[in-house]
């Protein structure tokens, strides 16, 4: 079963690491997005600028269509004689500029000290009602410039400009033209033209306030926005061309493109943010899993040990004459208990001495142990010799089916003469120290008990010296993988052989030199000793 | 440590054999036993070879595989075992309980 994980985790909260992702994600886009908009507005004003230089070279190019006839008007004015002759040819040649098709609704010639035009064409100049001083002064400024002068005329319902110019060889003459505008000031765009795309106005000063405008592409002034101004040379004056973007110049993707980073960098950013929290997730679940089974490893190993530790004798007898030891170590490895036991019966002044091991791990080991433990017990509480017992306790197993067999080692220990009997099922032969050295008791080998074999087990006796201890161990103290069991048993008799003190320190010493800190199988030692 | 990866069988019907290839212990007697028992449901009484030529190294956890088909009523033929892994069915009293051939 899984374990409930809601309870313990915070769902609603995200954690550190997501909002980190997020955080400097959102802190990227925006900088990227700023960046994108920064290149895009650098870019806008590079092509508007562009743009108005084009722009004001077209009008630059048209200025010469009004310098033009009007340096023809001058140069004919002077051969125009005080007595009329010469007005008809000036009339022929300038009447195609003035009115329909020409550039000027009225062309006159002056003499610079009179208050009335000496020749008209077109309408009647406005000039003519201006006052003496204002006409002296334009003719003043005229006379003093080279090129045409600009006479301002816009402050009417029908705005004018008027251009002055003089005749070339200083004869007090001066060429006169007013060129009318539209009443509404605005001028249609054409496709295609230098100001395609671009809103514009054109006024007569680079103040560029209101009442000094010309023409303009929109009634909507000022212009607003991105704005770049351009100053053309006119006459003794400069237009100020004024011209903004109508949409975007570098096309409307690029213009596009900071929201485009914007936006996608913020989804990848929450995609990005939402992947990060899914596996801090699955990682503080994966955490939360192990704890669990790591607390329940730990019940079912503590489980494991009580019931193995539940199989083995509470308490040990007491005989006079014989001390002894034992040793249970549970191996670290899994949870599965192991099928090692040791068992002491006093027997009428003898001990008889039991170490068996049950083949496999885990419930079904221990309880076949169990079965083996206490059958061989009751065997040797009838006072059943040790081969015996075991004979009759592989003949009860035999049909049982549990699939596990058991190697044990059995024996009866006179207290007073020191006399040992021992059978072995399978089970290394009881190790024998006395004066400074260790010998494997001669004891002959049968088949484990369950095993499927049909047999008479052996034993033999022999009388100990004084002062001798008998140890007997299962393999887990001495076998190591991938190594010879003779290996293991003689590593086994040598540490026994060096051990002295005290019985239980022997044993504990031999356990401590053969396992180090943790056996990792389960190992049980037995130790009897007389006195010396 | 013997990594029980490195350890695998493989399976003859007739006759039966397992052969075992690499150290048979705790991490890798169950693959050994799923050999033997692939076996054993095929074969009827017929003894079972087991040819550890390739063996290098068995525990107890190993010969409780031997153990468990001779009681499943299969004599068992150890073939072919190293010193190190006759010794072990030596020391166990296996040898009179499983042939055990050269």
């Amino acid at each position: 079963m899984l374990p409930t994980v809601g309870h313990r985790s915070t769902p609603w909260t995200p954690s550190a690491v997501s909002l980190v992702v997020v955080v400097a994600g959102v802190v990227v886009t925006v900088a990227l997005a700023l960046a994108a908009r920064a290149a895009h507005d650098e870019n806008e004003d590079r092509l508007l600028r562009q743009r108005t230089r084009e722009a004001a070279a077209v009008l630059q190019a048209a200025v010469p269509g009004l310098e033009a006839p009007l340096a023809t008007s001058a140069a004919l004015a002077e051969v125009v004689d005080d007595d009329g002759r010469g007005v008809e040819v000036f009339r022929r040649t300038m009447g195609t500029q003035v009115g329909q098709g020409g550039p000027f609704v009225s062309l006159s010639v002056w003499r610079v000290d009179v208050p009335t035009p000496t020749i008209v064409l077109g309408e009647e100049p406005r000039l003519a009602s201006a006052g003496d001083a204002e006409r002296r002064a334009l003719f003043r400024r005229a006379v003093a410039t080279d090129g045409f002068t600009i006479h301002d005329l816009l402050g009417s319902d029908t705005p004018r400009l008027g251009y002055a110019f003089p005749t070339p060889d200083d004869a007090g003459l001066l060429v006169y033209a007013e060129q009318a505008l539209p009443v509404d000031r605005t001028a249609v765009v054409q496709p295609d033209s230098a100001f395609d795309g671009l809103e514009y106005s054109l006024s007569l000063r680079m103040d560029g306030s209101p009442d000094t405008l010309l023409l303009a592409s929109t009634s909507d002034l000022p212009l607003r926005g991105r704005v770049a101004v351009e100053a053309i040379p006119f006459g003794d004056a400069s237009l100020r061309l004024a011209v903004s973007p109508e949409g975007d110049l570098g096309g409307s993707l690029l213009a596009r493109l900071p929201l485009l980073v914007l936006g996608v960098g913020l989804v990848m950013v929450l995609v990005a943010g939402a992947l990060t929290e899914r596996l801090q997730r699955r990682r503080r679940y994966a955490e939360v899993l192990a704890e669990e089974n790591a607390r329940l490893y730990g019940e079912q190993r503590a489980g494991s040990l009580l019931l193995q530790q539940s199989l083995l004798p509470r308490s040990l007898p007491t005989v006079a004459g014989v001390e002894i030891a034992v040793r249970y170590v549970a191996g670290v490895e899994g949870t599965h208990v192991g099928g090692d036991w040791y068992d002491v019966i006093d027997k009428e002044g003898s001990l008889v001495v039991v170490v068996g091991d049950v083949s496999g791990r885990g419930l079904t080991a221990a309880s076949s142990m169990a079965s083996v433990r206490y059958t061989v017990r009751t065997l040797a509480a009838e006072g059943l010799s040790p081969e015996e017992i075991l004979t009759r306790s592989n003949h009860l197993d035999e049909g049982q089916g549990s699939g596990h067999f058991a190697t044990v080692v059995c024996g009866v220990a006179h207290a007073t003469d020191r006399t040992v009997t021992f059978a072995s099922a399978g089970h290394p032969r009881p190790l024998v120290v006395a004066g400074g050295d260790a010998r494997w008791l001669d004891v002959p080998i049968g088949p484990p008990v369950g095993a499927g074999a049909e047999v008479q087990y052996a034993s033999s006796t022999e009388t100990l010296p004084p002062g001798a201890t008998l140890l007997l161990a299962t393999d887990g103290l001495f076998e190591r993988r991938d190594e010879a069991i003779d290996v293991g048993l003689e590593r086994f008799r040598a540490a026994a052989a060096r051990a002295e003190g005290p019985l239980q320190s022997v044993v504990d010493a031999i356990l401590a030199e053969l396992t180090g800190e943790s056996a990792t199988d389960d190992v049980a030692i037995l130790a009897l000793r007389w006195p010396a | 440590m013997t990594d029980g990866d490195d350890f695998r069988c493989e399976v003859e019907h007739d006759p039966p054999v397992v052969r075992a290839f690499g150290a048979i212990d705790i991490d890798s007697c169950d693959v050994f036993a799923a050999a033997a028992e692939q076996l054993m449901g095929a074969c009827g009484d017929r003894p079972v070879v087991f040819d550890l030529s390739e063996v290098t190294f068995m525990d107890s956890s190993g010969l409780a595989v031997l153990v468990k088909t001779n009681v499943a009523g299969h004599p068992v033929i150890v073939r072919n075992a190293s010193t190190t892994v006759r010794r072990i069915i030596d020391v166990t009293g296996l040898s009179g309980v499983l042939v055990v051939e050269p």
